[in-house]
């Protein structure tokens, strides 16, 4: 129990002075899916379109932020010198992210399906695992460069490349749902822990070794 | 200060990274098409000879109906309203009215679609429509029912061949209406039925005229506007990352403060880092431009214009660069947040999804296309459109540099900031006065 204790503030806090931007340019986003796709009456592989070509960019927003507070050096000291474990924090901003891109990605989900849709669990899981994986390049870029700008830049590229060269890119491959294939996803959600897993290590090891 | 603010982008990641996407996407995507284009013919040779337009109704009509019956079984009709990608699904009622076109250009009772379409919804299997290759398109389509709905209809194949006393006037006017129907800029819009549905295969006489014609009418324009087009669309959108990264970079390392200090003009200091930004990221393209241009004269022989890539990188490239950095710049200087990445990866996406990739350079568009060797006619015809849109972001670029100097000015004297989240920064210092 004790580990949890402060966790409320904690998430309260990177919700306000982190997430929050990146929260409102979620929503936009989803505002302006329907504007590009239809987004009404579809059968589960055409559903695929928007959650897969569109919704998924969620992830980017908002996993790759989730270490870019500490990139700035005047926090990054101040972090040190609490006397909470940073572990926990990261861990906690960790999970937010992730509940949040599931809770987008439902309540489109949600919407779609109130429009008439077919919405199939495995459209949600995949989707969702598309855009962790997204947000876990996000992370580790943005983790190794110590830079956001090159945070957003590794999982955008990747992202067009998909529409270029998306049959090369085997089981890693993020649109798949919309060919009628969920056997990638397991491969993206690992990945997705792989990356954000070691974003998590190259992180904490850098404020360890400061 | 120029050659450091150079090396500094040098030895960057978002830098060396920008570097190794354009390289891969020079090889990948032009490279490759250099090649093959600039390639004299082959008798006999079994990979075909591409295809060419040809505005045939004996060709179009067949095409079109089946395009708009595989449309209708599966309520997925794709369109492009303000030249954005649309998969539009329409409502029961309008469906039951494209079945009507659909019985109006075939004879074949409009209750028989509806069926069809109601049975390819509720089966697992999928419809197969066989459209043979295009030269056998005026022989018709063949719709194959899956075994699941061969019960309902009675028979395992569905002629859906165009009705013979159908005139052309009669069919676009039906095309005209299910174009109404799905929302405007569908595959039947009058104006587009040709290039969807007029393709034809050439054969090896008519690609052997059209690589003479190419040769002639100037290899090296040819090859400067294709790399034009694959380049231009990365240049556009990568150098927003590198002007996030060099403003954030001084945030994040906490010399924004030194550098407010410092007695250097906001002018000069804005002045040399965009134009050091812009001028590493040619430094790439032209670097692509020369191997272009050695690649023309090792694919062809041709000598005469292989400098086009570099006048093409000059004219075509370095204002797309120009105003992605300029973007990047002036809203994370305003913002003091990576904010430009989302708008200018939003506005380069619209704008990649809209116009036609064959050539289209006019209005705002901000990455103008022209993704083949061919169509020399309609570039030359063109060319003022295209000076025009290139000449507009340049001076667009130059105004956003001036509004990120003066909002540089104001930052150092403390007088503007603007945050996404508001909060006290450490850097704020009172006004002089």
């Amino acid at each position: 129990m004790s580990a949890l204790s402060n966790a409320a503030p904690i998430i309260k806090s990177n919700l306000k002075n982190n997430l929050f931007p990146h929260l409102v340019l979620t929503l936009l986003l989803l505002l302006l899916t329907p504007v590009i796709f239809s987004i009404s009456n579809l059968n589960a592989r055409a559903a695929a379109g928007p959650m897969e070509a569109f919704v998924v960019l969620s992830g980017v927003l908002l996993l790759t932020p989730l270490y870019y507070p500490e990139q700035k050096d005047a926090i990054s000291e101040t972090v040190e010198a609490k006397y909470i474990s940073h572990l926990k924090v990261m861990f906690l901003r960790f999970l937010t992210a992730w509940i949040l891109t599931a809770l987008v990605i439902v309540v489109f989900a949600g919407i779609m399906h109130y429009c008439g849709s077919t919405i199939i669990g495995k459209l949600i899981l995949g989707t969702f695992a598309s855009a962790v994986f997204l947000g876990g390049l996000g992370m580790l870029a943005s983790g190794i460069s110590k830079n956001i700008a090159v945070g957003y830049m590794i999982p955008i590229i990747y992202y067009t490349f998909n529409f270029a060269i998306g049959s090369k890119l085997g089981n890693f491959y993020l649109f798949s749902l919309m060919r009628d294939s969920f056997s990638e996803k397991p491969w993206l959600m690992a990945g997705s822990i792989v990356l954000a897993a070691a974003a998590f290590y190259i992180q904490y090891f850098r404020m360890k070794t400061r | 200060m120029f050659f450091k603010e150079c090396k500094k982008i040098l030895f960057s990641i978002p830098y060396i990274l920008i570097a190794v996407i354009l390289l891969i996407f020079f090889y990948t995507e032009f490279y490759s098409d250099l090649g093959n284009d600039l390639s004299a013919p082959r008798p006999n040779d079994p990979e075909g000879y591409g295809y060419y337009v040809e505005n045939d109704p004996k060709l179009i009509m067949p095409a079109a109906t089946a395009m708009l019956f595989e449309e209708f079984l599966s309520n997925s009709y794709i369109a492009y309203p303000m030249g954005i990608y649309k998969n539009v699904t329409l409502s029961d009622s309008d469906q039951v009215q494209v079945a009507e076109i659909l019985s109006e250009i075939t004879g074949i009772p409009k209750k028989d679609f509806s069926a069809a379409e109601e049975k390819e919804r509720t089966s697992s299997d999928t419809a197969v429509i066989d459209a043979g290759t295009t030269a056998e398109a005026e022989n018709g389509y063949t719709y194959t029912i899956p075994d699941s709905l061969t019960e309902a209809n009675g028979t395992d194949t569905l002629d859906i061949s165009v009705r013979e006393d159908l005139s052309y006037e009669k069919f676009i006017k039906l095309m005209d209406r299910a174009d109404e129907i799905i929302g405007g800029e569908s595959y039947y819009e009058r104006t587009s039925l040709a290039d969807h549905f007029g393709m034809m295969e050439q054969d090896y006489e008519q690609a052997l005229a059209e690589y003479e014609e190419l040769m002639e009418s100037g290899a090296g324009m040819a090859a400067a506007r294709l790399f034009s087009d694959y380049i231009g669309i990365f240049t556009t959108l990568l150098p927003v990352f590198l002007a996030v990264w060099l403003i954030m970079k001084d945030r994040t390392s906490r010399i924004n403060e030194l550098i407010y200090a410092r007695q250097i003009s906001s002018w000069k200091l804005i002045g040399v880092r965009y134009s050091a930004l812009v001028c590493m990221v040619m430094l790439v393209v032209f670097v692509l431009a020369g191997i272009s241009a050695v690649s023309i004269y090792s694919f062809c022989g041709a000598i005469d214009g292989l400098y086009m890539p570099f006048l093409f990188a000059l004219g075509w490239i370095m204002p797309g660069g120009m105003i992605s950095a300029a973007v990047g710049m002036v809203l994370t200087v305003l913002t003091s947040s990576p904010a430009a990445i989302a708008v200018l990866v939003l506005w380069w996406f619209l704008s990649l999804s809209m116009g036609n990739i064959g050539g289209s350079y006019g209005g705002l568009t901000l990455i103008p296309r022209h993704n083949t060797m061919q169509n020399k006619v309609y570039f030359i015809e063109n060319l003022g459109t295209l000076a025009v849109n290139r000449s507009f972001y340049i001076a667009l670029s130059v105004v956003l540099v001036l509004l990120t100097i003066y909002l540089f000015e104001q930052k150092r004297r403390g007088r503007f900031y603007v945050s996404i989240i508001k909060r006290r920064t450490n850097h704020q210092i009172e006004p002089e006065e």
